[in-house]
């Protein structure tokens, strides 16, 4: 199994159309990680977070393009090692000091999930 | 600077993303000229984007009975079931195009647009990455940018199959009604539905002819190395359940 600890847990439910933020509450209990979603302009991001010795990674996952691809390690790697109240500091210096383009997503929104994620830690 | 036409083929989905990395990589070295490439694909196959997962996105064992295969992409994007479709690649320095992503991707599908033009059907681009007729999606591309080389694929449906779609994608079960599947209808057309008489070969023809158009064309084939290293991408990669799954 790829999630290793289990953290509180509900329903996933049905994603309301058209809202522009976080627009999913819920736990995958199945996969043993809190997962929220969000959707902007038609493009899906996925932030999970699950526990691996006593600290908390994420990934992000969705339908969304980001040129290079490779900057998604990047990202998740300043997601899961930064403290929280520089985050979205250091995921927008990154972004433009890298030229990385983020189509479909922005920092806002994996903020926006971010935070919904650790309200739940 | 001429470019290299591949001419229409029909592979497996492992072998097509495989095809397409394989040409990346040689014209990054410089051992291959920038490449349109038209394929179809047998079986029908789904794709996922690059940071989706299999697991979140199939239903694998519909996939399973069905036979289709899942691959999943280098380029980013969602996930695409691949069936009565023409697909397309465009492969080059990514100095041919503008640095700006929807830029490049306008500019691309401008030539698409030019095609269905061509065959009578008038289409826009809609941003980010989507061809309409109406409102209504016909064509939906990705883009990556590697090794200097910028690759974007995309599809022009030339017959759609929606409730097989869903039966095979992971959609709630209620979500699958009739009602559903004809209120995504609504969202969605294909070149048949747009003109019943167009052939194959007619959308291939309208396609070669726009992307040679302000180029020189010759037409050509995957040289040996190329088809070699494909070989060796699509077995190493595309077919290994560590790749296809999820992004580790």
């Amino acid at each position: 199994m790829r999630y290793s600890q289990t953290f509180i847990g509900g329903p996933i439910q049905t994603i309301p159309k058209g809202l522009a933020q976080t627009i999913h509450r819920g736990i995958d209990t199945m996969n043993s990680c809190i997962v929220k979603k969000s959707k902007q302009g038609g493009k899906l991001t996925i932030l999970k977070a699950y526990r691996k010795n006593d600290k908390i990674i994420y990934t992000l996952q969705g339908d969304f393009f980001l040129h290079p691809e490779t900057a998604i390690g990047t990202i998740e790697k300043i997601l899961t090692e930064s403290e929280y109240h520089s985050v979205e500091e250091i995921l927008k210096v990154y972004i433009k000091d890298h030229h990385i383009q983020l189509i479909g997503v922005d920092v806002p929104t994996i903020i926006n999930l971010l935070q919904e994620v650790r309200t739940e830690l | 600077m001429k470019w290299r036409f591949l001419p229409f083929e029909m592979h497996a989905a492992a072998m097509n993303m495989a095809i397409d990395e394989s040409i990346l990589e040689h014209i990054s070295e410089g051992k291959a000229k920038p490449t349109v490439r038209l394929y179809g694909w047998n079986p029908a196959a789904i794709t996922i984007g690059n940071f989706q997962c299999r697991e979140d996105e199939v239903d694998m064992n519909a996939c399973k009975e069905a036979g289709v295969p899942v691959v999943r992409r280098i380029t980013g994007g969602g996930a695409v079931f691949h069936e009565h479709e023409i697909t397309y690649s465009i492969l080059a320095p990514e100095t041919f195009f503008p640095k700006h992503i929807q830029q490049s991707y306008q500019i691309i599908c401008g030539v698409v647009i030019e095609a269905l033009d061509k065959l009578g059907i008038a289409a826009q681009y809609r941003p980010i990455n989507d061809i309409v007729v109406g409102s209504r999606k016909i064509s939906g591309s990705a883009q990556t940018r590697r090794k200097g080389v910028l690759l974007q694929h995309g599809t022009i449906l030339l017959d759609v199959n929606i409730a097989k779609m869903f039966s095979l994608l992971t959609i709630s079960k209620e979500k699958i009604s009739d009602k559903y599947v004809q209120s995504v209808k609504k969202l969605v057309t294909s070149l048949l539905e747009q003109n019943e008489k167009l052939k194959e070969e007619q959308v291939i023809d309208a396609l070669m002819e726009a992307f040679s158009e302000g180029k020189q064309v010759e037409i050509g084939r995957l040289s040996k190395e190329e088809f070699t290293r494909a070989h060796y991408i699509m077995k190493s990669k595309y077919e290994t359940e560590e790749w296809n799954n999820c992004r580790k």
